[in-house]
């Protein structure tokens, strides 16, 4: 009879979770790092991102592999010498939307400020960014745009190259959240 | 009633933790593919042809180059004054299939080919990548033939199996179980129609490529490969003891830089197509037979 109790408690706990998390598994990120030398501005369009609306809590993730370039050589280079796709195959970032308490559903797009810890090629920075939040009956959609330095996360452009990459790489995200269906 | 406690306790313990890095683990799939690329830098190792395909849409161009023989001595300039050449085109239909076009001026000889993946490593876990590669060869010479001078006589067949593994992010190595097959008619064997050397093949020959890279740096690696040939005909063919055909051996560096990469080895294979540096070597490491090589790739895209 206990048992029963603490397993349906701890189901209970579960199913009202879920509820109020947000999620997409096909957002969109694009970073543009070109140069006069050299178009480079990949899409991933494979990007998971969780919204928790109790609390402002938001994560990202992302394959670095799921960059697709217009070129296939720089997107194997990307990939193998310059974030080391192997050994570093997801970045992420882990925060939460600052003041979510004032938040308010009426529906308008609404100024945020996000803050929290990115992790590329293994390296973590703590960021805060300014996006966008945008609500309807049953999506919330997210955008941004950042810049990062590339050198902040230890990746090295060898010398060869260093004219064609920019050392300034701006973030551009777009995500469309559903509510988390309960399976 | 005291464990009960507990356990209510942990469970509201972890509903309190249950915050961003919980929220990162939802993210995660348990099916979450990684397949492995790069596993070479190049479409061959050196001679043999890797598992790297030209991507889709892409039109690699390889020019490639075979000096004459280190022991040539000063006079030659170490092999340097003579040099054959092959240049090829290969075509990515998709990113698992290649198409490709070439010209070896050793022996005169055209070539079509195919290159397909059948299955990447990291697909279901799956330990290996594997391809097929087929490649007629047309050989516009023929002088062989004198009195049967038929077109069909004047072509040959190479049917590989490519099978590597990326054993981590700077090694490589592959296997090539090939087979030849030579449309020319008897008498075998015969000679190397521009340098009269006899050449001791059959109509169908078998070998196993073996091929591996080590990368020392982030754009340099160190290649190797060998080819024994296992069978020729009906007959078993012992690697080592046979005195009749000579295994090409080869080993060279992939330097890459922007946008090409840089292949440059030594090996006692002059020819340049598969059916030719498998199986019609006809010097030897050890005589100095060696010739300086380079394959240079630069890929042009199409979208």
């Amino acid at each position: 009879m206990k048992k029963i109790l603490l397993i349906s408690l701890s189901f209970f706990s579960i199913f009202s979770f879920s509820q109020e998390k947000f999620i997409s598994r096909n957002g969109q990120i694009q970073f543009i790092a070109s140069t006069p030398l050299e178009i480079i501005d990949p899409v991933n369009n494979h990007v998971s991102c969780i919204l928790d609306t109790e609390d402002g809590n938001l994560v990202f993730q992302m394959k670095m592999i799921s960059f697709k370039f217009e070129k296939a050589l720089m997107e194997e280079h990307f990939n193998e010498k310059y974030v080391e796709s192997e050994k570093f195959p997801k970045s992420t970032f882990v925060g939460e939307i600052q003041n979510w308490d004032n938040f308010s559903w009426n529906g308008q797009e609404q100024k945020i400020k996000v803050k929290g810890k990115i992790t590329i090629h293994g390296i973590e920075k703590e960021i805060i960014v300014k996006g966008m939040i945008g609500t309807s009956k049953s999506t919330i959609s997210l955008s941004s745009s950042f810049d990062i330095i590339i050198s902040d996360f230890d990746i090295e452009i060898p010398r060869l190259v260093r004219d064609k990459i920019s050392e300034t790489v701006k973030v551009e995200v777009n995500v469309t959240l559903k509510k988390k269906s309960n399976e | 009633m005291n464990r009960i406690i507990i356990l209510l306790s942990c469970l509201f313990l972890s509903f309190s933790s249950f915050s961003q890095d919980d929220l990162l683990s939802f993210l995660d799939d348990e099916n979450e593919e990684f397949l492995t690329f790069a596993t070479f830098k190049s479409t061959k190792i050196i001679n043999l042809q890797s598992v790297e395909q030209t991507k889709k849409d892409e039109l690699n161009f390889v020019i490639s180059h075979r000096f004459g023989t280190l022991n040539s001595g000063i006079v030659e300039l170490y092999g340097l004054d003579y040099g054959s050449i092959r240049m090829s085109f290969d075509y990515g239909l998709t990113d698992d299939i290649t198409i490709g076009l070439a010209r070896s001026s050793s022996y005169k000889v055209i070539d079509a080919s195919m290159k397909g993946r059948l299955i990447t490593q990291g697909r279901k876990k799956f330990p290996f990548t594997i391809s097929v590669y087929s490649s007629v060869f047309y050989d516009t010479l023929s002088p062989r033939w004198d009195n049967d001078d038929l077109l069909k006589n004047d072509f040959s067949f190479v049917n590989q199996i490519l099978i590597a593994k990326k054993i981590n992010s700077n090694l490589s190595i592959q296997i090539s179980p090939t087979f030849t097959y030579y449309n020319f008619p008897s008498p075998y064997p015969w000679q190397n129609p521009q340098t009269g050397i006899p050449i001791n093949v059959n109509k169908r020959m078998y070998a196993l490529g073996i091929g591996g890279r080590y990368k020392v740096s982030r754009s340099v690696s160190v290649n190797s490969e060998w080819i024994p040939i296992i069978g020729s005909n009906s007959d078993m063919i012992h690697p080592f003891k046979n005195k009749t055909i000579i295994n090409s051996f080869s080993v060279g560096c992939d330097i890459e830089t922007g946008g090409h990469v840089f292949q440059l080895f030594l090996t006692n294979s002059e020819t340049m197509f598969e059916r030719g540096f498998i199986n019609e070597n006809t010097e030897l490491w050890k005589d100095g037979g060696i010739h300086f090589g380079f394959n240079i790739s630069r890929p042009f895209t199409f979208n």
